[in-house]
């Protein structure tokens, strides 16, 4: 019994501070995770409405389907776009995303953060099929508004002939420039 | 020998075809960071052709600044694009090199994190801009590496590069500023003391003179000029700003309008054309370049 105002208290606590309550997206990570909770959401209401809420108005996504070094889908356009272009898989299957790994570069308004996922499709009808694979995500933002937005985001699959960890590292090139 | 011929023939079409798609070959960039360098290599000219580059779903966002300092990101299509590149190169020679690239990719995908130096060179009157920027491109292969997102962002004065994006090796040849707000070197070309000396070669603000620039004839012309181009030197009403020099001789110039869209430009050196011949402002009995500073709503 003496908990209760306790629990009470710090249940008001999380919701005025914002990190139990509506999302403020006010830091890139915060972002990113909305973003994979967005894409599990098995209805496309949901997912609409979480998804447009992360992008800006002109925010797009890109996605390649990479069969082998040589061959792959590359696909993209605008949000409303992927959401109708893959609505009919979602309605096959179900989705979950697992966060491996994640760099974020920013500097003042911009911020590119790139993700390592391990991706798990279920399909709905048989429970015991399933898909699973390694994806690299990489996102652009921008700060306005008092908080982060999307301006694209855009992923490809691991295949075999390359291991995705190589996405994550860094090359760093010094370009020769002249004044 | 018809048959001889016909290998001939077969031979020929065949030679003229691997040298055709050779040449193609040789003109599409072989890895993302050649089409990097080619991508800022063209827009950096009149000629520039969007569809070279960009995939037709990309856009290109660049973080802007209002005046009370709140963020507003403008998107463009890769053929708005290519118009601002347009108007910015009718006004500037425009040349712009990455100067660090932090690449990353894997198959198909491929991104950059760049600092780009840019160089701006009035073509009427020669003064030269000199700009440093932060970029973040994603590039996809599709016929050859074209971009599927660019994201700019200007640098602030407030936050210097990292010594990563902005070595000392490679920039301490590179000047930055005149008339650029994100200069590093002071702009010698502005004073900022209110003892400064009368020097001709000096652009001096409205507040170091004896008698400021007057626009000639009734106030009612100049409201009239301003409210034609949508234009106010009223800093409250969150426009975006850009200076115009009154010459010594009364002759108006554009002079700064890093905070401008292309569009804008436009309308601001059309703005500036409209004007007729100013009093200039004095200092020390002497007429000396004077700075405006004006906002676009």
């Amino acid at each position: 019994m003496k908990l209760r105002p306790f629990i009470a208290l710090l249940l008001f606590a999380l919701l005025a501070s914002g990190s139990f309550g509506q999302s403020r997206f006010d830091n890139p990570s915060e972002v990113i995770t909305s973003f994979y909770r967005a894409m599990e959401q098995e209805a496309l209401e949901t997912r609409s409405a979480e998804l447009k809420a992360l992008f800006l108005e002109e925010g797009t996504i890109h996605s390649i389907v990479q069969k082998s070094s040589l061959t792959s889908s590359p696909k993209g356009g605008s949000v409303t776009d992927f959401l109708q272009g893959s609505s009919g898989f979602y309605l096959a299957n179900t989705m979950s995303y697992d966060e491996i790994e994640r760099s974020i570069d920013y500097y003042v308004d911009i911020a590119t953060v790139h993700s390592l996922v391990f991706q798990t499709i279920v399909e709905r009808n048989n429970a015991n099929i399933a898909y699973e694979q390694m994806l690299w995500f990489s996102f652009t933002m921008v700060f306005e508004k008092d908080r982060w937005f999307l301006t694209n985001v855009s992923w490809v699959n691991a295949f075999e002939d390359e291991d995705i960890d190589d996405a994550m590292r860094l090359d760093t090139l010094w370009h020769p420039t002249k004044n | 020998m018809i048959a001889i011929r016909k290998h001939s023939i077969l031979y020929s079409i065949t030679a003229a075809l691997l040298c055709f798609a050779t040449s193609l070959l040789a003109q599409l960039p072989s890895t993302s960071v050649d089409a990097l360098d080619a991508f800022y290599h063209a827009s950096s000219r009149a000629d520039f052709n969007p569809n070279d580059h960009l995939l037709p779903t990309a856009r290109c966002q660049v973080v802007t600044y209002a005046e009370d300092g709140s963020t507003k990101a403008i998107s463009f299509t890769p053929q708005a694009y290519a118009v601002q590149i347009d108007t910015l190169t009718k006004l500037f020679e425009v040349d712009q090199q990455p100067v660090v690239i932090l690449s990353r990719y894997y198959g198909h995908l491929a991104t950059a994190y760049l600092s780009l130096y840019t160089r701006l060179i009035d073509r009427q009157n020669g003064d030269t801009l000199r700009l440093r920027s932060m970029q973040s491109v994603q590039l996809i292969q599709q016929n050859g590496w074209k971009i599927a997102s660019l994201v700019i962002q200007n640098e602030v004065e407030a936050y210097p590069f990292s010594e990563e994006l902005w070595p000392r090796e490679l920039s301490e040849d590179l000047k930055l500023g005149i008339g650029s707000i994100s200069q590093v070197e002071p702009d010698t070309t502005t004073s900022t003391s209110p003892e400064a000396d009368y020097d001709p070669n000096k652009v001096y603000n409205v507040d170091q003179l004896q008698v400021a620039p007057e626009y000639p004839g009734d106030p009612a012309l100049f409201t009239s000029l301003l409210s034609s181009f949508a234009a106010t030197m009223d800093s409250s009403l969150e426009g975006s700003p850009f200076t115009v020099v009154i010459e010594e001789d009364g002759f108006a110039r554009l002079g700064y309008v890093g905070d401008l869209s292309g569009a804008e430009i436009e309308r601001a050196q059309s703005f500036v054309k409209s004007m007729l011949i100013w009093y200039p402002g004095v200092l020390d009995d002497a007429s000396v370049k004077t700075k405006l500073i004006f906002y676009l709503l």
